[in-house]
């Protein structure tokens, strides 16, 4: 369902509606930009993890150990 | 000499003209054409607390050092419009910018059936601007879990929208100010957002926002949205006096 409520500030008058088609065309394009940025920010958080985890364990390679890499980096959350 | 407070006259007690002025003259709301005249009549005998109707409604009291307007109140913040929503896709509030007001505070909060990004297009004539690019904003955040605290940031140029709540959130508090949105210059916009990231009270979210439109149109109103789903809550909008 997709209804809208829409008032008047000067007339006090308030209406609950259905959309009309173009906020509806609106709102299927909000969707999909949403959409579209919620996978580009996944997809940036599996490479940011991916990365860090390669971090930490070529910290760990050198002999540091996981107290040291915190207070190094503290960026670095596991 | 100020007022006497009260006295219980009781039958055949004497009447001083000291008495006429304490208990009556001094304590009634007296009427003047205006300020002018007041002063005339009262600048050797004003005390704090006696009251004076100027003319035109105004009521004044005598502070002890200066007359203060006490009626009509003029407060600086002043309620212009607001509504509670249920299950809607979006909340349009029509005509509450006017050339009364250069400013607007607006404070509410907001719940999404997904979580999803709540934002606030401005209208005119009934219609949402929904152009990318004329929204341009930043943010920065801070967000608190169990395990650790972590800030970042987040801007667009290209956006349709400011934001009052950030993607992942599906309760939020949020309030902000719209900066000469009526004007024909530049609307500015700043917002503050809290809220519990997924519902979870142990995932808090902080996020300040600040931005401007990159075209000069007058608005008169404006429209919230979910990026998806429906949202419940309540928006208030308030004019800033300028004087």
């Amino acid at each position: 369902m997709a209804d809208v409520i829409e008032i008047w500030a000067d007339t006090q008058e308030s209406v609950i509606r259905p959309m009309t088609a173009e906020e509806l065309a609106q709102r299927e394009k909000d969707e999909a930009e949403a959409e579209a940025a919620a996978q580009a920010a996944a997809q940036q958080a599996a490479q940011t993890a991916a990365v860090t985890q390669l971090a930490i364990a070529h910290a760990k390679s050198l002999g540091f150990t996981d107290e040291m890499i915190a207070v190094m980096y503290p960026n670095l959350a596991p | 000499m100020a007022g006497l407070g009260y006295k219980d006259f009781t039958a055949g007690a004497v009447l001083t003209a000291a008495q006429v002025d304490g208990y009556l003259m001094e304590q009634a709301v007296m009427n003047f054409a205006g300020t002018a005249a007041r002063g005339s009549a009262l600048s050797s005998v004003q005390a704090a607390g006696m009251m004076a109707h100027v003319g035109g409604g105004t009521v004044t009291v005598y502070d002890g050092s200066a007359w203060q307007q006490v009626y009509p109140n003029t407060p600086g913040l002043v309620y212009v419009a607001g509504t509670a929503f249920s299950a809607v896709s979006s909340v349009s509030v029509n005509n509450c910018f006017s050339a009364t007001y250069e400013n607007y505070v607006y404070i509410g909060h907001v719940a999404c059936t997904t979580q999803a990004q709540v934002g606030l297009r401005l209208r005119v004539s009934g219609t949402d601007n929904s152009t990318a690019g004329n929204y341009l904003w930043g943010g920065a955040y801070t967000r608190w879990v169990t395990s650790a605290t972590v800030a970042g940031e987040h801007s667009s140029t290209t956006a349709t929208s400011f934001p009052l709540t950030d993607a992942d959130g599906n309760f939020s508090f949020f309030e902000g100010k719209l900066f000469s949105p009526f004007a024909s210059r530049l609307t500015g916009f700043n917002n503050v957002q809290a809220y519990n990231q997924g519902g979870s009270l142990n995932d808090g979210y902080w996020e300040a926002f600040a931005g401007s439109m990159t075209v000069t149109t007058s608005y008169t109103g404006f429209t919230i949205f979910p990026a998806s789903g429906n949202i419940s809550g309540s928006i208030s909008i308030y004019g800033l006096r300028n004087s």
